[in-house]
C-alpha cells in the first residue's frame, strides 16, 4: 500500500508541478495537498451557499416546498451517477493527452512496479485530481439536504460518491490501456491508411466508453422505457442511485444490495483496468512508413486552400497542423468530443415518440448550434499549443506572425465548420424541420462556429502552453477556465434570441417575430466574432515577438 | 562594392538576455565574415544557446543588435531568417510528420523550388544515410537519424549563415566527418558558420576562429593559436587552453574526491 501511496503522491505531483516554464507551480501549490486544501475550500464555499438556499426553500409555501424537496431528493439521488461522467470527460481531455512520444521513456516502464499498483496508484491519482467536482457539489447540497432532514441521505449520497469518483478512475485507466491497445494494433498491422484507422479506432473506443457510461445518456435511456427499476437495475452506473433513493425512502433490504453492488462493481472496475493494462500496455512506439512513394516535392500541399486566400506557405501550415491533429495519439481524443456530444443530442431527437408526429421544434437545432460550435471553440484553443516543444521551429522559420494566425484559424474553421455542416445534415435529416427554419438554424449554427473558433483562437495565443511533459496541456489552465466560461456564455447569448422566440411561442396568445431574434442573433455572432478575430490577431503578433517557454 | 557587401556576414553587438534574475548573456559582441566558421566554446550554462536564439530571432534581446549582412535583424526579421539555417540542440521535430516531409516543410516555408529540392534532398538523405528510412514517422527515428533530418532541413535552402547548436551529437562517426568536410566546403564558397561544441577536437579541427564563454560573457576570441598565447600555454591542446580560460583545470583534487 505504501508503493502505491508513493506512485499516487509521485502522479499527484506530475500533474501540479507541470507548466510551460517546465519548472512546475510556484510555492504552495508544488504540494499535493494543495487539492485537499482546495476542495475543503470549494466545501465551504458551497455550503455557504447552500444554507442560505436551504433557508429560502423552507419558507416557501407549502406546495412549492413540496416541489423543492422533491428536486432536491432527485439531485442527491442522482449526483453519484453524475461523477464518472464526468471524470471520464475529464479523463478524455487531459489524461488520453499524454504524448506518445515520452510513453516509452516514462520511468514507471523500468521500475519494479507491479501493472497492479500503477494502476491502484493512477486510479486514486485521477480520482483526488477531479476530487474538486463532488466537493463542489456535497457543500452545495449539505444544506438543503441538513434543513430539508435528508442527512443521512446525504451521508450515503457522500460515500458512494467518493465510490464511483474512484471507479470513474479506473475506467479512465481502462480507456488509457484500450486506446493505446488500438492505437498500436492499427499502427503495427496496417500499413497504408493506418493513421485513419487509428483516428476512427480511437474515436470509436472512446465513443463507447463514453456513452456507455454518459449518465445523461443513460438516464434518457430509462426515460424512454416504463417499468424504469427493472432497466435501472441492469445498469451498474445507477446503482449507486437506487441505493441513495432507497436510503430515502427507508427501504434499508435494496440500499443494503445496492450500496453492495456499487462497491463490487468498483472493485471490477479496478480488477478489469489492472487485467487490461497488463495485457495490452506496450509503449514502444511503432515504426510506421506512411508512403511507398518516391520523393514529390510539395506533394499534397493543398493548392485548392488559395481559393480560400490563403498563401502557400499557409497552406503548408495548414497541412501540417491537420497531419498533426489526425496523427498525434494525445490529439485524437479530441476527434471524440463531437460524436459523443452529437449522439447524445441525437438521442433525444431520435427516441422522442412523438418525433414523427410532431413537427420539429428549434430545440431539435441545439447539437447544430451547440457541438459545432464547442468543437470549434476547444480545437482552436490548442491551435498555438499543440506546436509543443517544436514551437521555436517556428520562430527560426522565415515567417510573419499573420501567416501563422491565418493559418492557424483556417485549420480550427475548416474543422469546426466541417463537424457543424455534418451535425446539421444529420440533424435536419431527422428533425424534419420546415424550409425557412433550416435555412436559418444553419445560418446561426455556421455563426455560433466561427464566433467560437475566434474566441478559442485568440485565447489560445494568449494563454498557450508549450509544456509536453507530463503531458501536453496545450492551454494554461487560467485560460482554459477563463475561456470556457465566456466561450459557453457568449454561445448562449447567441442562441437566446431563437431559444425565447420557441418559449414565447408556447405562451398562448403570443406568436414572436422570428426573423428579427434570427437577425439579433446573427448580429450579435458577427459583433463577437470582429472583437475576438481582432483580439487573436494582435495575441498572435504578441506571441511572436518572443518564444516563451 | 556596395557599402552592404562590406559588412560582416553576421554582427553581434553588444547582446543582454536575462531570464528573470538569471543573467544569460552580458554585452556579447561577435562578427563573423563571409566564409568564416567560428566556435563557440563554453561550458554548460555559459549563455551559448541562447547566443544563438537571439541571432535566429527566438528570443528577443532586452538590449543590443544583431545584423545580418548589413540589415538589422529587428527591422525585417522573415528576410533576415531567409539567409539563416539552424540546427537547434537536441532538436525538437515534427514528430508525425516523416522524414521527407519534415524537410518539404521546411523547405517550401523557405520557397525552395520543388526541382531543386528534389535534387538537393536526394543528395543528403543518400549522404546521410537516411534513403530508405525517408517515409517513416520521425516519432521511430533514433536521435541520430533526427539529427540528420534538422541538418538536411538547415541546409536545404543554401542559407548564407549556419547557426549550428551542437550540431554533430548524436551522429555516427562517418555523417560526423561528412557533415564537417561539408561545412568546410560551404565555407570555401561563402557560408558562414557559427558552430557551438563541447568537443575541443572539433573546435580545433574546424574552426577559423574560436570565441569562448563563460558566464554570459566572451572571455576570450581568436585563433586557437591566439587563445594559446592569451593562455600562456603555447604548444597545449585547446581543451588545455579552454580549462584554464574557464578556471577549472584543477580537476584532479574533484576527481581524487569522487573516487573515495
Amino acid at each position: 500500500m505504501g508503493r502505491v501511496y508513493s506512485i499516487a503522491l509521485v502522479l499527484a505531483k506530475s500533474q501540479l508541478r507541470m507548466g510551460r516554464s517546465g519548472r512546475g507551480g510556484e510555492g504552495v501549490f508544488r504540494n499535493p495537498a494543495i487539492i485537499a486544501v482546495i476542495d475543503a475550500i470549494c466545501f465551504g464555499v458551497g455550503a455557504a451557499i447552500g444554507f442560505p438556499i436551504a433557508g429560502a426553500l423552507l419558507s416557501l409555501s407549502p406546495p412549492l416546498r413540496a416541489s423543492a424537496v422533491t428536486a432536491i431528493v432527485e439531485i442527491l439521488v442522482f449526483i453519484p451517477a453524475l461523477i464518472p461522467s464526468v471524470v471520464l470527460v475529464a479523463g478524455v481531455l487531459f489524461e488520453l493527452s499524454v504524448s506518445s512520444k515520452f510513453a516509452s521513456s516514462d520511468s514507471i516502464n523500468w521500475l519494479p512496479v507491479t501493472q497492479a499498483e500503477y494502476v491502484a496508484a493512477s486510479t486514486l491519482s485521477v480520482a483526488y485530481a477531479y476530487s474538486v467536482v463532488p466537493s463542489v457539489v456535497m457543500g452545495l447540497t449539505l444544506g438543503p439536504a441538513v434543513r430539508l432532514g435528508y442527512t443521512a441521505t446525504w451521508v450515503e449520497m457522500l460515500l458512494l460518491s467518493c465510490v464511483s469518483l474512484l471507479y470513474g478512475g479506473a475506467i479512465v485507466e481502462i480507456m488509457r490501456a484500450a486506446v493505446n491497445r488500438v492505437s498500436l494494433a492499427v499502427m503495427s498491422r496496417a500499413r497504408r491508411g493506418a493513421l485513419v484507422l487509428r483516428l476512427a479506432a480511437t474515436v470509436g473506443v472512446i465513443l463507447v466508453v463514453e456513452v456507455t457510461f454518459n449518465f445523461v445518456f443513460l438516464i434518457d435511456l430509462v426515460g424512454k422505457f416504463e417499468s424504469a427499476l427493472s432497466v435501472v437495475a441492469v445498469v451498474p452506473v445507477l446503482w449507486a442511485s437506487i441505493a441513495v433513493r432507497a436510503s430515502e425512502s427507508g427501504d434499508l433490504a435494496q440500499n443494503a444490495l445496492f450500496t453492495t453492488g456499487t462497491l463490487l462493481f468498483a472493485l471490477a472496475m479496478l480488477w478489469a483496468a489492472i487485467k487490461v493494462r497488463s495485457r495490452y500496455w506496450a509503449p514502444t512506439p511503432s515504426q510506421l512508413v506512411v508512403t511507398s512513394k518516391g520523393y514529390a516535392p510539395g506533394a499534397g500541399v493543398p493548392f485548392g486552400l488559395s481559393l480560400f486566400g490563403l498563401s502557400r506557405m499557409e497552406a503548408t501550415l495548414v497541412r501540417k497542423d491537420l497531419k498533426g491533429l489526425t496523427r498525434r495519439r494525445e490529439l485524437l481524443s479530441y476527434f471524440a468530443i463531437p460524436f459523443v456530444m452529437s449522439i447524445i443530442f441525437l438521442f433525444q431527437i431520435f427516441f422522442n415518440p412523438s418525433a414523427s408526429a410532431e413537427p420539429s421544434t428549434l430545440l431539435d437545432q441545439l447539437p447544430v448550434w451547440f457541438v459545432g460550435g464547442l468543437f470549434g471553440l476547444i480545437i482552436s484553443s490548442i491551435s498555438f499549443g499543440q506546436e509543443g516543444r517544436s514551437a521555436p521551429l517556428l520562430y527560426s522559420l522565415p515567417l510573419s506572425a499573420k501567416e501563422v494566425f491565418r493559418a492557424k484559424l483556417f485549420t480550427s474553421l475548416l474543422l469546426a465548420v466541417t463537424a457543424t455542416l455534418c451535425i446539421f445534415v444529420v440533424v435536419t435529416a431527422i428533425s424534419r424541420p420546415a424550409p425557412l427554419e433550416i435555412a436559418a438554424n444553419l445560418v446561426v449554427g455556421l455563426a455560433i462556429t466561427v464566433q467560437e473558433v475566434c474566441i478559442g483562437t485568440a485565447f489560445g495565443a494568449r494563454y498557450p502552453d508549450f509544456q509536453e511533459r507530463p503531458r501536453p496541456r496545450f492551454v494554461d489552465p487560467v485560460g482554459i477556465i477563463i475561456m470556457v466560461i465566456v466561450g459557453i456564455t457568449v454561445m448562449f447569448v447567441t442562441a437566446l434570441p431563437p431559444i425565447l422566440s420557441q418559449a414565447l411561442s408556447s405562451v398562448p396568445g403570443v406568436e414572436p417575430q422570428v426573423q428579427p431574434l434570427f437577425l439579433a442573433s446573427i448580429a450579435f455572432a458577427v459583433a463577437v466574432t470582429g472583437l475576438s478575430y481582432g483580439w487573436a490577431r494582435r495575441e498572435t503578433q504578441k506571441l511572436f515577438v518572443e518564444f516563451k517557454w | 562594392m556596395t557599402p552592404q557587401d562590406r559588412q560582416p556576414a553576421l554582427w553581434l553587438e553588444s547582446l543582454y538576455k536575462s531570464y528573470g534574475d538569471v543573467k544569460a548573456v552580458q554585452g556579447v559582441s561577435l562578427k563573423l565574415e563571409r566564409g568564416e566558421i567560428v566556435g563557440l566554446l563554453g561550458p554548460n550554462g555559459s549563455g551559448k544557446s541562447t547566443t544563438m536564439k537571439l541571432v535566429l530571432g527566438i528570443l528577443k534581446p532586452d538590449s543590443g543588435e544583431v545584423f545580418v549582412y548589413g540589415e538589422r535583424s529587428a527591422d525585417a526579421p522573415v528576410e533576415v531568417k531567409k539567409k539563416l539555417g539552424y540546427v537547434p540542440e537536441s532538436p525538437q521535430l515534427y514528430e508525425f510528420l516523416t522524414g521527407i516531409e519534415y524537410i518539404d516543410f521546411v523547405a517550401e516555408m523557405y520557397g525552395v523550388s520543388a526541382a531543386e529540392r528534389k535534387e538537393r534532398v536526394s543528395h543528403f538523405l543518400e549522404g546521410l544515410q537516411l534513403a530508405g528510412h525517408e517515409n517513416e514517422l520521425i516519432s521511430g527515428y533514433s536521435q541520430g537519424m533526427k539529427q540528420k533530418v534538422a541538418i538536411i532541413a538547415a541546409l536545404v535552402h543554401k542559407p548564407k549563415i549556419l547557426v549550428l547548436d551542437e550540431a554533430l551529437n548524436g551522429l555516427d562517426p562517418r555523417s560526423a566527418r561528412l557533415v564537417k568536410d561539408l561545412l568546410r566546403e560551404l565555407a570555401t564558397e561563402g557560408v558562414s558558420v557559427l558552430f557551438s561544441t563541447h568537443v575541443l577536437e572539433i573546435a580545433q579541427a574546424l574552426c577559423d576562429r574560436v570565441a569562448i564563454m563563460y558566464q554570459g560573457t566572451i572571455m576570450a576570441e581568436g585563433t586557437v593559436g591566439e587563445l594559446r598565447q592569451k593562455a600562456g600555454l603555447p604548444g597545449s591542446t585547446l581543451e588545455e587552453v579552454f580549462l584554464k580560460m574557464t578556471g577549472t583545470d584543477d580537476l584532479g583534487e574533484v576527481v581524487k574526491e569522487l573516487s573515495r
